[in-house]
């Protein structure tokens, strides 16, 4: 009998379940922004700093050791301080501590191009192209769909982030030779994570959110901007005017970035290294920014919530498709 | 294959071509779209046909001026539609894509393509009045596009190809989607417009739609052209393959044995399950003339006489598929 | 496979003298397009965003004023506002959103066609979307920045006798200018590079944000550099980290004369670019 003569046919293998379901929609959807060569360029381009931050871990190992290997390098050292030449390991946590945060702030900026590039598409396309029955008219829930769009963004900020901190971690411990290494700074590679989780739940749901308000993904790629870039701005000019504790709230990337400082505790980092370099410089980043983190907590908390209620009114299931 | 000069027809060498293609190619990248095309369409209602991917749509974007031919030269009404505006005043093109300004209502974007074809705003208003009145959309003309059913969505880009009276008009795919009622309607114009003078080119893929509206027809297959001409003299042609003629009588296999002994019949087929009796001729008018007569000897009469591929799908599936 | 065509060998068709082609109607169609493309910005969404985005400066002036009543220093907000908010942030953005969706959202929505296949010259179309969206850009960013001014000074006496008319006219025409000349450039980016938006904006951060600030010699060929030179110039401002030497840098007639030709040329590379490139909207390019 010819196939559409027999009308429907139910699928009598096994089915999976629905906890990897999502992992289909991340799959294709990383394979597809991976054809752009503006996210292979923006990717080769991050490593840099990621290569870098491995180099100086490496190099504060070997600083440690008092290695051999550093005598072409002594020049750079000679003009250090006593008190640190003569215990690094003392110091380990606090350098660790910055070089993690430093990378970390550089690395904000190839996340953000990184979500520019990759992440208007996801659910605008489907807006435009109606593609949004073809995954709903399967078994596949809206939380499956919107795991799966955010697993992309996850996947390309991973890559810059979580996946450069722990390499480099690797790297920085394999050149400490030092057991107690792990135990005072693993807390640098748990808070950095915790950072870049938080970075991807956060920038990854607001993308999403600005994608499903619009097909067109200039328009998304704006109101990204108008966020990153608009908001930095924005929070310097009010600064500049109004003088209030609460003007970096403004910008997204200031309140990621007092989340960091947190999660790193480097105000605590930069205080032995104040001390012993009493130039003003290190002095003002001794003192972290001069609002409570938790303000900014609830400012990415309110976005998220923000976030979540577009989507969930954004991707209806089939029936209240237009 | 060659027609010989003497069974040569009154056909486009001899009568000025509307739309002229000398070895025309056109590729995009290392894909082919159309490979060193000649053929000439002269006034009249000419069909398009191919496959999916035939060149069709490339040859009416490099009618209408959308490309440039990578070789070859492309004429119509003697000019060059390359980078030429105003011939495009002569033109009317219903494009195979369902696009609008869906903000706009039926009138307003006809009535607007209208005047982009640089019609005086009084004379627009009137041409828009009959551009809708000829594709049946006067009562529907006030909505908003966007609330429109596929049917009306391909009138109204009818009516924007009509308002400002082309001479040559290329209609690609204007009856994909449309309903019966409005698919027959949107046939009659098209007849209609031929026998107003009017040089139309339709593209399809669908066989039977081309044939109700015209006998002349260009065949495009991969980018070649497979046949051009009218259906039956290209039917006649095509002499690697016999007519196929379905023959019912009260006694099938008496009159097979009474056609076996004819010279241009070369294969019969027995025992179908109606049965009929399938004959297969190189000469289908001797054939023909040769039925009434046995017809009227004993135990031989013919009930009914069918052409089984005198049809363009039969034209079709022989060129397109040896 | 068979192909049935004429004998090449037949003698070729009786040449058909070309019919007379007649231009008539050019300036209408020309017309009809420019106000279609106006309408076309004003509906779009985006002008809610763009809309919202300008009004962030009157937003930040009245908080300035409610929040800071008693440091508030009208001068040095109108700087911080009008001088680097405005020409640093707003008026790229939009120029970026505006110009580069002006082809390409033709393009997408694949009603290029309607446009392309009409007795319109391709350099018009080109040129006549890009004065509609410099109209309503212009209009906007035009505005906006009078209605900021408004929230500065309004209620103080310098109101009248300093800044309005003049010195908000003025810098209106100076930020109007401004927005010409980066949607001229984010035109003319959009039909030679895909990432459009991407390019624009590292193109803002790095030569506008950052070269623009460097003095020498290749800080001249930045909006930025000329628009604060016209700043100086004609209304006599001068903020310390801008370091523009007066006395080297050209005059007003001459910052004019460079933003209004760069506008031009840029434009007419992009309307030679619209005229010889081929559009295929039947399968939405990078889809």
């Amino acid at each position: 009998m010819p196939i559409f003569d027999q009308g429907y046919q139910h699928w009598h293998g096994t089915l999976t379940g629905h906890t990897w379901r999502w992992l289909a929609i991340a799959h294709q959807g990383v394979r597809t922004q991976w054809q752009k060569k503006a996210t292979k360029r923006v990717l080769v381009v991050a490593m840099f700093p990621a290569l870098v931050l491995a180099l100086l871990l490496a190099g504060w190992g070997l600083f440690e050791q008092q290695s051999a290997l550093l005598e072409p390098f002594l020049f750079l050292i000679q003009g250090l301080p006593a008190e640190l030449k003569a215990g690094p390991r003392s110091f380990r946590v606090p350098i660790w501590t910055i070089l993690f945060n430093n990378f970390l702030y550089i690395e904000v900026i190839f996340s953000m191009l990184l979500v520019l590039i990759v992440g208007p598409d996801l659910i605008s396309q489907d807006l435009r192209f109606n593609a949004l029955p073809l995954y709903l008219s399967r078994p596949v829930r809206r939380v499956d769909y919107f795991l799966g769009k955010l697993g992309v963004i996850a996947v390309y900020l991973a890559a810059v982030t979580i996946v450069p901190i722990v390499l480099a971690y690797g790297a920085g411990v394999c050149f400490s030779l030092d057991y107690h290494v792990l135990e005072q700074t693993i807390w640098v590679l748990l808070g950095s994570v915790a950072y870049g989780v938080i970075l991807v739940v956060s920038a990854g749901t607001l993308m999403l959110a600005f994608s499903s308000l619009s097909k067109n993904t200039r328009l998304v790629g704006g109101l990204w901007l108008g966020v990153w870039f608009i908001g930095n701005i924005a929070a310097g000019v009010l600064a500049g005017m109004v003088r209030a504790d609460w003007c970096p709230l403004v910008s997204y990337v200031e309140n990621l970035g007092r989340i960091r400082e947190v999660l790193l505790d480097t105000k605590s980092a930069w205080e032995p290294i104040a001390r012993i370099f009493p130039s003003r410089r290190f002095a003002e980043n001794a003192y972290s920014s001069e609002f409570p983190w938790q303000w900014s907590a609830a400012v990415l908390a309110v976005l998220f919530g923000i976030s979540i209620c577009i989507l969930s009114l954004r991707i209806r299931s089939l029936d209240r498709l237009r | 294959m060659h027609l010989e000069p003497t069974d040569q027809v009154a056909g486009p060498s001899q009568v000025t071509p509307i739309v002229e293609l000398r070895s025309v190619s056109k590729w995009y990248g290392n894909v082919i779209g159309l490979n060193n095309l000649t053929i000439r369409v002269p006034a009249g209602v000419t069909g398009l046909l191919g496959p999916n991917g035939a060149g069709k749509s490339t040859l009416l974007q490099l009618a209408t001026g959308q490309l440039r031919p990578s070789q070859g030269v492309v004429r119509v009404l003697g000019h060059a539609p390359w980078n030429n505006s105003a011939l495009n005043r002569y033109l009317g093109l219903c494009p195979e894509q369902d696009a609008f300004y869906e903000w706009m209502t039926g009138w307003e974007f006809v009535h607007t393509c209208a005047r982009l074809s640089g019609l005086p705003m009084a004379d627009a208003r009137d041409a828009t009045a009959r551009a809708l009145e000829q594709v049946r959309m006067t009562d529907n003309m006030g909505r908003a596009i966007r609330g429109y059913s596929k049917g009306m969505r391909q009138r109204t880009k009818v009516a924007q190809a009509l308002v400002h009276d082309p001479l040559v008009l290329f209609l690609d795919e204007p009856l994909s989607g449309t309903d019966p009622v409005a698919r027959r309607e949107l046939m009659d114009i098209i007849i209609a417009l031929g026998a107003q003078g009017k040089t139309v080119i339709m593209s399809s893929h669908v066989l039977h739609e081309v044939q109700g509206v015209t006998a002349n027809i260009i065949l495009l297959n991969r980018g070649r052209l497979v046949a051009e001409g009218n259906i039956q003299q290209i039917r006649d042609l095509i002499d690697q393959h016999p007519h196929r003629i379905v023959l019912r009588a009260s006694d099938p296999r008496a009159l097979a044995a009474k056609l076996v002994r004819c010279d241009d019949v070369v294969g019969l087929e027995l025992g179908r399950k109606d049965g009929s009796i399938l004959a297969e001729t190189h000469a289908p008018d001797t054939f023909y003339a040769r039925l009434a007569p046995i017809s009227l000897e004993d135990g031989t009469a013919i009930e009914e006489v069918y052409s089984d591929d005198d049809n363009l799908e039969a034209v079709f599936k022989y060129l397109v598929n040896p | 496979m068979m192909k049935m065509t004429l004998d090449p060998e037949l003698p070729p068709p009786i040449p058909a003298r070309p019919m007379p082609l007649s231009r008539r109607g050019a300036g209408a169609a020309v017309w009809t397009l420019f106000l279609l493309s106006v309408k076309q910005q004003i509906r779009a969404q985006r002008m809610f965003i763009v809309v919202l985005l300008c009004a962030l400066p009157v937003a930040f002036a009245i908080l300035a004023r409610v929040y800071n009543t008693e440091f508030f220093q009208a001068d040095d907000v109108e700087i911080a506002l009008v001088f680097y908010f405005i020409p640093h942030a707003i008026v790229p953005l939009t120029a970026l959103l505006y110009a580069t969706g002006m082809v390409q959202d033709e393009i997408e929505e694949q009603t290029l066609t309607y446009l392309l296949t009409r007795p319109l010259p391709k350099w018009s179309i080109y040129v006549c979307k890009l004065l509609a969206t410099m109209l309503v850009t212009g209009l906007l960013v035009g505005l906006f920045t009078i209605v900021t001014y408004v929230a500065i000074y309004a209620g103080s006496d310098d109101f009248w006798v300093k800044i309005f008319p003049v010195r908000a006219l003025k810098t209106t025409a100076l930020v109007s200018l401004a927005l010409v000349t980066y949607t001229s450039l984010f035109g003319c980016l959009s039909l030679f590079v895909r990432r459009a938006l991407v390019v624009g904006v590292a193109y803002i951060v790095i030569l506008e944000g950052v070269i623009a600030f460097i003095p020498f010699l290749v800080q001249e060929f930045t909006v930025m550099y000329h628009f604060r030179v016209l700043s100086e110039r004609w209304l006599d401002l001068r903020p310390s980290d801008w370091s523009i030497d007066l006395d080297t840098a050209p005059d007003a007639q001459t910052c004019v004369l460079r933003l209004v030709v760069t506008s031009l040329v840029v434009t007419a590379i992009a309307a030679f670019a619209f005229t010889w490139r081929e559009f295929r909207v039947k399968t939405p390019e990078g889809a």
